[in-house]
């Protein structure tokens, strides 16, 4: 009998120790499952090769919506977790621009340090962590560590989990040790940030959520340091953030039926978190050649649409037409091939169908080849441009006196065409860039000069097919940076006026009150849009504040008021304790000021 | 009650302090309105920027007042860094004819979860056009289609007619 008992034991542990793995990854696949179903973006791409998913997604990094350096930085730790290059990827090399934002000995907004933490993992991303840039970045942000061992996302502000725990994993990344002081003191910090419950708040005293959870398990992850063993009370950050994990495998914020307004939209970090992995979730490494060094076995491929460059990337393939069905998951599109009596043939990418006389046509090495694209089989260094267009267009190509200027330089970009057999200069092509149209003289040049910035140029002429793009730097880089206004007209893709509505402070306080006293706090509103707005309240969360909170001496409901453009206001918010009332302790609430366009 | 204090006490503490003072949410969205003109059982699909205008991160969600089954948005819920930006994608599919109108509701609300929160929020006015054929249009046109069929049959059988009489 016992000798059974200890069989069976022995066959249960055995399973345990086999089926451990999954039991532990079990959490981690189904949040990949629910990543998967949602609108993809550099972390949800992060997050997937964190969990070793394979067939990842990428199509959304091949151009960069925002323009700030975190944006950038984003998108090349992403690139570089899947395996591809940031410098070629998209439609502009995303290593260069972020390096532009380096501003007067640190990278991006001079009062952020979250810049300089994205800016340091990118760049060590792409095996760049010895760069100016870098280095510079990682002095900012030890030169500006607070007192209590934690940083916070802007110079002088008070300190943060989230930022201190990527701060941490930054400065790691950039050669500092995990026994050095700054990194045990801000280990510190966030032991004195941890609740009850084993999580963490966005600061100390705050409810936990999985956002916070995640971020400092990730930095515990960099340290090699086993976060469950960050014990409280039989709690820990691993066991808090696995509490928050819904059915549908996405991780709640905070715990559910405690906030109004409770979401999924931090589980991406969790996956990263829970999967053991840190930032930057795999390298690629750059040649340092000036020129683009592709991988070996690799080659480049731009397709011109009617209207735009569709795709510009280097990429595996065998044959002229190969290159074009491996680069529809590179970059987005979609293409048709038909089998014809002369052999296979492209007859769409996206929806740009061959009609008439107008179809996809290839080149190599700007040579239009005598033999169909299934039969060309590429060579080292091939580079292979297909576009959209008739017979007998001939390739272009854009360049400049020089990509790196002085502020106030000129440049000259020279627009020429090849017509066989050498390149002659392109007179009267349309040169694009900086929001303006140019156009070429009779030596196919133009001369500009432009503000500080980073911008980037392509040429088009009639009956020719449209030129590479090109990027190139005025000065310091940085003047386009900065500002909201600037921020949306580059976006450019959305007509219209703007909304910008502020307000401040975010979190009210109203102290210790007994039933009978009213408190009341000021809070300013401000209008640095482009239309005048109609304001109104809502309050919602515990009674005691939907109850009694009144705005200007009305209730809340009550309150209406406008806001012009550029105006700021202040308005007294108060909370009248009803002498009758009974209960103490925390309550909490939220007051949205809503504003919409008059 | 020890967490009560220490709650009371670091937040006196963040509204001493000077940043505390100035710790906001915000919120910038472009455009300020939508107007959709989109066809019955067809998606329309249009594009919302949402700007984080504040110098501390925020939580974003984006709803519509009303019309939830026809009005479809991606990312709903996302979290945005100081100055940093999300394109959202409003998707239209309706049902039925007529002028829809409600509002896109977008709220930035700060990090930290807990005590009263104040929070920013825009509504920005969306008006959806849909065309698409009424039941008595649909009738005319199936009518007409079966008259045009009826008299090409008839053509077809008179000149089979007449050319066996021909024959």
């Amino acid at each position: 009998m016992k000798k059974r008992i200890k069989n069976l034991l022995a066959v249960v542990m055995a399973v345990m120790i086999l089926f451990q793995p999954s039991f532990v990854s079990a959490d981690v696949s189904a949040a990949v499952t629910y990543i998967l179903a949602q609108s993809q973006d550099a972390w949800t791409t992060m997050a997937l090769a964190a969990a070793d998913q394979t067939g990842i997604p990428t199509s959304h990094l091949t151009s960069v919506s925002g323009s700030l350096a975190t944006d950038y930085a984003k998108a090349i730790l992403a690139l570089a977790a899947v395996g591809q290059n940031p410098t070629t990827f998209g439609n502009i090399d995303y290593v260069t621009q972020l390096k532009s934002y380096y501003n007067n000995n640190q990278m991006g907004d001079e009062t952020l340090l979250n810049d300089d933490v994205w800016s340091i993992l990118a760049l060590a991303a792409v095996g760049e962590i010895s760069s100016s840039q870098a280095i510079s970045a990682k002095n900012f942000l030890l030169a500006n560590q607070n007192s209590d061992g934690g940083w916070s996302y802007a110079v002088n502000g008070v300190s943060d989990t989230n930022d201190t725990a990527s701060a941490i994993i930054a400065l790691v990344e950039a050669g500092i040790s995990a026994s050095n002081a700054v990194i045990t003191s801000a280990i510190s910090y966030l032991q004195s940030a941890q609740n009850a419950d084993g999580g963490f708040g966005w600061m100390a005293g705050f409810d936990s959520d999985s956002g916070s959870d995640a971020w400092v398990i990730t930095a515990l992850n960099k340290i090699n340091q086993d976060a469950s063993s960050w014990d409280q009370s039989g709690n820990n950050p691993v066991s808090h953030l696995e509490s928050l994990q819904d059915s549908d495998g996405g991780f709640w914020w905070v715990q559910p039926g405690t906030s109004d307004f409770n979401n999924k939209s931090m589980t991406s970090f969790a996956v990263i978190a829970l999967s053991g992995a840190s930032y930057p979730i795999d390298y690629y490494q750059i040649s340092n050649s000036q020129d683009e060094d592709p991988q070996p076995d690799t080659y480049h491929l731009r397709l011109e649409g009617q209207n735009n460059t569709i795709c510009d990337v280097y990429i595996s393939a065998d044959t002229a037409l190969n290159i074009v069905e491996n680069g529809s998951s590179v970059c987005g599109y979609t293409y048709t091939i038909q089998d014809t009596a002369f052999g296979p043939y492209l007859s769409a990418i996206n929806s740009e169908q061959a009609q008439g006389m107008s179809g996809w046509m290839y080149f190599v090495n700007n040579i239009s080849q005598p033999v169909g694209a299934q039969d060309y089989i590429l060579n080292e260094g091939d580079e292979v441009l297909w576009y959209y267009g008739e017979w007998g267009w001939q390739p272009t190509a854009l360049s400049f006196s020089s990509d790196e200027l002085a502020s106030g330089q000129n440049l000259t970009i020279t627009v020429k065409y090849f017509d066989g057999q050498s390149w002659l200069p392109l007179e009267d092509a349309t040169v694009n860039g900086a929001s303006q149209n140019y156009s070429t003289d009779s030596t196919g040049q133009v001369v500009v000069s432009l503000p500080d910035g980073y911008y980037t140029f392509y040429a088009e002429k009639q009956n020719f097919i449209r030129s590479n793009s090109e990027s190139v730097q005025f000065g310091d880089g940085v003047s386009r940076s900065v500002g909201l206004v600037v921020e949306i007209d580059q976006a450019g893709t959305i007509a219209g006026e703007s909304i910008i509505f502020e307000v401040s402070p975010s979190q009210l306080d109203f102290g210790k009150i007994k039933p009978g006293q009213v408190s009341s706090q000021v809070v300013f509103l401000s209008n640095s849009g482009t239309v005048d707005l109609a304001l109104a309240a809502v309050v919602s969360g515990d009674s005691v504040f939907s109850d009694n909170i009144s705005i200007d001496g009305q209730t809340w409901a009550d309150y209406a008021d406008s806001l012009a453009v550029n105006q700021n206001k202040q308005v007294d918010v108060s909370l009248l304790i009803p002498a009758g009332y009974i209960g103490s302790g925390i309550k909490t609430g939220e007051m949205i000021f809503w504003a919409s366009p008059q | 009650m020890k967490r009560f204090f220490i709650q009371v006490t670091i937040c006196s503490l963040l509204l001493l302090s000077p940043l505390a003072l100035v710790r906001a949410v915000g919120i910038g969205i472009k455009p300020k309105e939508i107007n959709l003109k989109a066809v019955v059982n067809k998606v329309t699909e249009t594009e919302m920027l949402i700007v984080n205008v504040s110098a501390e991160a925020a939580m974003y969600k984006v709803t519509a007042d009303a019309f939830e089954d026809i009005i479809i948005i991606s990312p709903a819920d996302f979290q945005l860094s100081p100055s940093s930006s999300q394109i959202i994608k409003i998707m239209v599919r309706p049902e039925k004819r007529g002028l829809f109108a409600t509002n896109i509701s977008a709220i930035a609300r700060p990090m930290g979860a807990g005590g009263l929160s104040a929070a920013s929020g825009v509504k920005v006015p969306i008006t959806i056009s849909v065309s698409g054929w009424r039941f008595w249009q649909l009738a005319l046109a199936v009518l007409v289609i079966c008259l045009i069929v009826n008299f090409v049959l008839k053509l077809i059988k008179d000149r089979i007619i007449i050319k066996i009489k021909k024959d």
